[in-house]
């Protein structure tokens, strides 16, 4: 059986406000003036653009220091991954695999699923939506811890200020590492989950749905 | 869409038409902007990267690998890769990313060293790498071809290129208590060190090489002289007993110590070369002997002990040493069966010469001082064996002319010339008090001679007198006795008596004393009563 959906109908709601309106071109909510789109406008286009650039920044982000610590004992530079070594070491393995996890993993999976969901839309692949949903939650709700350790960094340098004794200073690591963050934050809310859904109704009616999405303010 | 549209949307008022905007592909600038600053992060840091470079070294003690910089003055240029060991086990490979900037530095006669706390009699040095850990230094060479490859070295240099100064060499008979890193001090103050030492090929001596900072390398002349400053220099000789001791870091580690006299003004002294070569001498006053270029030897005969003479001692003219005594020998003449001393002395003409030339201005040939030397000896110019200090016995040999000297002559006809000596001062001493002493026992005998005498004949015959005299002093004692009986007591005649008999009591009392007196002293009756 096969639900019935706004955009079949020609309604739209409003990102906004949440008001149902009969969609047109370049139509905005009567109510609160917002553009009004059938879809998110060019979510493809727009999360596969940030999504690069957050790959592309996502190499600096590792391989840069994104702390430079100055004290009695020289000036240590580190990366997270040398952090993470660190504590590995010195025996914090519990503290390690959190930071690991955290500033690591964490980003890298939720670049790489963003990825997969984008190529699933692309591709029209006829698998699991549910699962892409699934996943599509997981990442939004994730997207926001993934900045600890700029947090972390930031809390360090304003506390340690010891003058000669020790001081620290951000590095060039923790503007990428954090635009990291901010880029695949804005990719996954560019990303509009419901391309997902429209693959499974609109495999049947797959010529009008072209159609249609080509008389749509895309 | 008016095709699509449905019932239940028919009274939903439809949204407002707004022109279309063009601004869809702007988004796609976010990515290329951070390829570009990603593609700039890359340039700059391959751009960076300098050579890779290896270094061995026998350890690996304190280096780290991604952590161990390469620092040059305390600029880092470079961090430790990785630290192997080499195939042959014996040292350790560290491999080093240099910076770009540090190129120009990676030649072959680049020296790299791992600065770490060291501790040495000379100093502490690399505190420092106590808290931040272990790096490796270099000192760039001079040379133009590049290199990757290098061997480092164990021990911090102790003179970096870029040290202004100059090396000099040193040859002496041994090494003495030097080290490198020994200290050079001129006037106490120290301007340099020992940065090297090595046996001369033939064994016949070592060579020292030592730098001297700039700016006293200047003081180096050609006319310095260097010495072993080496802990504490006691020197017991016919000057007294002389402590010398430069500071406690050459106590404990040697030192060398260098002065440079002023040239006069027709002759002024040249500054050195760099590398150039010097004497070591083994003390500062070897150092300071004035190196003589003429030496003339003499014989002297002495027929009295050399003790306390020994090789080396000087050989004086009023308070100048002009020479000093170069062999002591032992010579037994057959015809007298007596050993004679010979000592032979090495003089220096040139500083009585100098003089004579200065006067007259011209060089005094060999027949001239020859001359000179007959008409002195003439004049009573002989050698002396001397005391020079009491407490320590050490002796030297005299020169000066002596008035009433024996008449002597310098016999030419021998290999060394002999010079007619003057017994010792002491000697002659020595033998006036033995002659004196000698004359002192004659006299005792006469009195001794005297005194048996005066027993033998004088003191029975007083004794006999006494026994006289006091048998009659009996027998008038008796007739007193008798008298007084006859007598009243205050008869005139009685008292005449008494008065008479004392008289006579004194004179006996007298003669006792007398008795006594020569009893004590028999010669009294010679010489007369002593005084009391």
């Amino acid at each position: 059986m096969r639900a019935i959906t706004a955009a079949e109908q020609g309604f739209a709601l409003c990102e906004v406000c949440g008001r149902l309106d009969k969609m047109a071109e370049h139509a905005r909510c009567p109510r609160c003036n917002a553009p009004l789109h059938r879809r998110k406008p060019h979510s493809l286009e727009r999360s596969w653009a940030l999504l690069i650039a957050a790959y592309v920044l996502y190499l600096p982000a590792n391989l840069l220091p994104i702390m430079e610590t100055r004290s009695l004992f020289g000036v240590q530079r580190d990366t997270i991954m040398s952090g993470v070594a660190f504590l590995w070491n010195s025996g914090s393995w519990m503290l390690a695999l959190i930071v690991f996890v955290a500033s690591v993993a964490v980003p890298l999976l939720k670049l790489l699923s963003l990825t997969a969901l984008l190529l699933a839309v692309q591709r029209r692949s006829q698998g699991e939506p549910l699962q892409h949903a699934r996943l599509y939650r997981l990442l939004e709700l994730v997207g926001r811890w993934s900045m600890l350790d700029v947090y972390v960094v930031a809390i360090l340098v304003a506390l340690v200020q010891a003058q000669s004794l020790a001081t620290m200073a951000p590095g060039p690591g923790v503007l990428a590492f954090g635009a990291v963050v901010v880029l695949s934050m804005l990719a996954t809310m560019a990303f509009d989950p419901r391309l997902l859904w429209d693959i499974k109704t609109n495999s049947k009616s797959e010529k009008e749905r072209r159609e249609r999405e080509r008389t749509a303010p895309v | 869409m008016s095709e699509n549209e449905q019932p239940l949307s028919d009274n939903l008022p439809s949204g407002r038409i707004v022109r279309p905007r063009q601004r869809m592909t702007m988004i796609w600038i976010v990515p290329a902007l951070a390829i570009l600053v990603g593609i700039g992060l890359a340039v700059q840091a391959i751009r960076a990267r300098g050579p890779e470079i290896s270094l061995q070294f026998v350890a690996a003690e304190g280096l780290e690998a991604n952590k161990t910089r390469v620092k040059f003055k305390d600029v880092e240029i470079g961090t430790v890769k990785s630290i192997a060991l080499n195939p042959d086990r014996k040292s350790v490979r560290v491999s080093v990313q240099m910076d770009k900037q540090a190129e120009g530095l990676l030649v072959e006669d680049t020296r790299f060293w791992v600065v770490r706390p060291r501790v040495a009699a000379g100093g502490v040095s690399g505190l420092a790498t106590l808290l931040s850990g272990a790096y490796i230094a270099l000192d760039p060479g001079k040379s133009e071809t590049s290199r990757q490859e290098f061997v480092g070295l164990e021990e911090p240099p102790l003179v970096t290129s870029n040290t202004p100064g100059r090396q000099f060499v040193l040859r002496a008979d041994d090494l003495g208590s030097l080290d490198i890193g020994a200290p050079v001090y001129f006037r106490r103050i120290q301007v340099g060190r020992v940065v090297g030492y090595g046996m001369q090929k033939d064994g016949s001596g070592v060579s020292v090489r030592i730098f001297v900072d700039a700016p006293y390398d200047a003081f180096v002349t050609q006319a310095s002289r260097f010495w072993h400053a080496s802990g504490i220099d006691v020197s017991l000789n016919a000057d007294g007993v002389k402590l010398d001791m430069q500071s406690l870091v050459s106590l404990a580690l040697g030192g060398i110590a260098f002065s440079s006299p002023n040239g006069s003004d027709e002759e002024p002294v040249q500054k050195a070369e760099a590398d150039s070569s010097f004497v070591l001498h083994s003390d500062q006053a070897a150092a300071n002997r004035i190196p003589e270029t003429r030496v003339e030897k003499y014989v002297l005969t002495f027929r009295e002990s050399l003790r306390g003479l020994a090789v080396g001692a000087p050989v004086d003219f009023r308070g100048l040493v002009a020479g000093e005594v170069s062999r002591i020998d032992l010579n037994f003449e057959k015809e007298k069966t007596d050993f004679t001393m010979l000592v032979e002395i090495s003089l220096y003409p040139d500083r009585f010469a100098k003089r004579t030339r200065n006067q007259s201005g011209d060089e005094v040939s060999a027949k001239a001082s020859r001359d000179i030397l007959e008409k002195m000896v003439g004049k009573g110019f002989r050698a002396q064996l001397r005391t020079g200090n009491v407490l320590s016995g050490q002796r030297y040999i005299a020169l000066d002319f002596f008035a009433n000297a024996k008449a002597g002559k310098i016999d030419w006809s021998r290999r060394r010339p002999e010079l007619p000596v003057q017994p010792g001062t002491l000697d002659s001493l020595q033998d006036q008090l033995l002659a004196i002493v000698e004359s002192l026992r004659h006299t005792m005998q006469h009195v001794d001679q005297l005194v048996v005498r005066l027993d033998k004949e004088v003191a029975p015959e007083l004794t006999a007198t006494l026994k006289d005299a006091r048998k009659t002093l009996d027998s008038a004692e008796r007739m007193l006795g008798s008298a007084d009986k006859a007598l009243v007591s205050d008869a005139p005649l009685q008292l005449e008596m008494r008065d008479t008999l004392r008289e006579v009591g004194k004179a006996a009392t007298a003669v006792r004393n007398l008795a006594d007196l020569l009893e004590r002293q028999p010669e009294a009756l010679l010489s007369g009563k002593k005084g009391e």
